[in-house]
């Protein structure tokens, strides 16, 4: 819809023509531009349908010419008054305190709002946002950012609500004001990404101390529920990118099956196990340093040697496995980690072995682009690009997981530094037991 | 009522009013940068306008912009064969985003900004 949105700015009358695939509300995208509306013609054909002109010309004929008229009448019929001249909306008189009721009624009442990820939340009462904000030293009027499609005002203290009703802990809030920040960062597409059909999920890696301060999992089970750091920063992030972004299922977000990653998808690097530097480090930062880097695979693979042996053993399936020329994820257990760095391999060789021995991988080519001078679908580069590897030493014994961004290769890791308050210790100390231990059967 | 919870509003303000860029002197093709995208509410900016619509596309010059999701290029092809056949009072130019549906195409705004009176955008917009 934006660019129908960019072509009325310009001052041309515009139709977007859409499929069934796209049943987003076209008003959340306008708005969101401050545009008073979208003319849309709503095709018959599902994207998933390939209807080739060369096979079936009378089934894109009888498809399309039906329209032809409704496309003409939403070029040349009169704007309404409401899209000539929008009834102006009320400013907002945001109310601090929202609701009163019981743990049960707060949850229904949430839920019912849209403001939940369907899970029970921790009712964001004024107490637990207080506690929440000793996390930081930041003021709780502070703006961070704003947060698109929405433009919604990431104040420290919303993010401190939401925080709160992901269940996180006041030590991780230092975390998620960093993935606040790092959000809006061009770079990370994420405007495109977390709406997009193919429902990409915000991966979250914490490097540096932080790891230990706050028990962000890297070892056995990263992705498993059970921790509540990896569990509940990713969560928070998802109820912030849902009710400050205002990114929500089926309205804007278009992810076609979703994803249970965008539940949480957090996980630290096990940095005093790696033979290797740390990924922050690779990036310019120092090892005292703590880290939020997000990027958004939706392509995710666990894998293993299959009877190889040594370094073979392990690369062999990391190349078969990393999916399309996008940003990878790849991450290797500490064992297998020493077993590469004993056959002198670092982390940019094994980057450079996947990039050397990976089966080119054909641009999604319409079958008869080659004689006409229309781009691919999905523009391929010829080898998957190193720079475009992030290799983290993380992981139980037994296997290799692979989180790719298959296709799509415009984005870009993004990294922040994690900002610690003066009181960091003092915070740390009071939740330092915060740590499940399971009884002895 | 010592039960009874007192909770914040975890939605960030505007909700759901937003106006002009700031900036508006920022490029018109800037819609898809983050950078360039509303930065406060309606109370502080004025609302954009949509396209005043054609009288009639009689001689004008409809530009037929496939964003590259499948059925697109299908579609909009036999939208310009379907005016050459009924409506060849109209000019249709079909061009093809040339790098993908999520990225910003400036010289294709800028040619339809200079050589185009409506444009169709196909498919998913």
């Amino acid at each position: 819809m934006y660019n129908t949105i960019a072509a009325e700015e310009m001052g041309k009358p515009s139709v977007a023509v859409s499929n069934q695939t796209y049943l987003v509300e076209e008003g959340s995208a306008a708005s969101g531009r401050g545009m008073p509306g979208v003319r849309v013609v709503w095709d018959s054909i599902h994207s998933e349908e390939w209807v080739d002109d060369r096979d079936s010309p009378e089934r894109v004929e009888a498809g399309v010419d039906p329209l032809l008229d409704t496309i003409i009448d939403a070029l040349t019929r009169p704007l309404t008054d409401e899209e000539k001249s929008p009834k102006e909306k009320e400013p907002e008189k945001p109310s601090r305190i929202f609701f009163q009721g019981s743990l049960e009624e707060v949850n229904q009442f949430f839920y019912r709002r849209g403001w939940s990820d369907g899970l029970p939340v921790i009712p964001p009462t004024d107490e637990a946002v207080a506690e929440m904000l000793t996390g930081t030293d930041l003021l709780p009027d502070h703006l961070i950012t704003k947060l698109g499609p929405r433009q919604g005002k990431a104040t420290m203290e919303k993010v401190a609500v939401n925080a709160v009703m992901a269940g996180a802990l006041p030590v991780h809030l230092p975390v998620i004001i960093a993935g606040v920040q790092a959000l809006p960062e061009r770079a990370t597409r994420w405007d495109n990404y977390q709406d997009s059909q193919g429902s990409w999920v915000p991966f979250w890696t914490i490097n540096g101390p932080i790891r230990n301060d706050i028990h962000v999992n890297s070892g056995i089970g990263i992705f498993s529920p059970g921790d509540i750091a990896n569990a509940a920063i990713g969560r928070a992030m998802g109820l912030i990118i849902k009710n400050i972004g205002g990114i929500r299922k089926v309205i804007e977000d278009a992810g076609a099956f979703g994803n249970p990653g965008k539940y949480t998808m957090v996980t630290g690097e096990d940095e005093e196990e790696s033979p290797w530097e740390p990924f922050h480090v690779e990036r310019g930062f120092n090892k005292e340093d703590s880290t939020l880097t997000v990027m958004f695979p939706n392509n995710f693979n666990w894998t293993f040697p299959m009877g190889l042996m040594g370094a073979d053993g392990i690369l062999t399936p990391l190349v078969s496995n990393v999916r399309g020329f996008g940003l990878s994820i790849i991450m290797i257990p500490p064992g297998a980690a020493k077993i590469l760095a004993q056959e002198g391999f670092t982390k940019q060789k094994v980057k450079e072995y996947i990039a050397e021995h990976a089966v080119p991988m054909s641009p999604m080519m319409r079958p008869d682009s080659e004689d006409s001078d229309e781009p691919p679908l999905m523009p391929m580069p010829p080898k998957p690009n190193t720079d475009h590897m992030m290799v983290l030493v993380a992981g139980g014994p037994g296997g290799l997981y692979i989180a790719s961004g298959a296709w799509i290769q415009w984005q870009e890791y993004v990294i922040k530094k994690i900002e610690l308050p003066k009181a960091w210790d003092k915070v740390v100390a009071k939740y330092k037991n915060m740590i499940p231990i399971y009884a002895k059967y | 009522m010592s039960n009874k919870l007192m909770v914040l509003d975890p939605v960030g303000q505007p909700t759901g009013i937003f106006g002009r860029r700031l900036d508006v002197d920022s490029p018109m093709f800037a819609i898809h940068d983050p950078t360039y995208q509303p930065r406060d509410t309606a109370e502080a900016l004025s609302s954009l306008k949509m396209a005043e619509r054609l009288d009639t596309l009689e001689g004008k010059t409809v530009y037929l912009v496939n964003t590259g999701f499948a059925g697109a290029r299908e579609f909009l092809e036999e939208v310009r064969d379907w005016f050459s056949r009924n409506r060849p009072d109209v000019k249709t130019v079909l061009k093809n985003k040339t790098s993908s549906m999520f990225t910003d195409e400036p010289e294709l705004w800028k040619e339809i900004q200079e050589n185009g009176d409506a444009v169709v955008f196909g498919v998913g917009g």
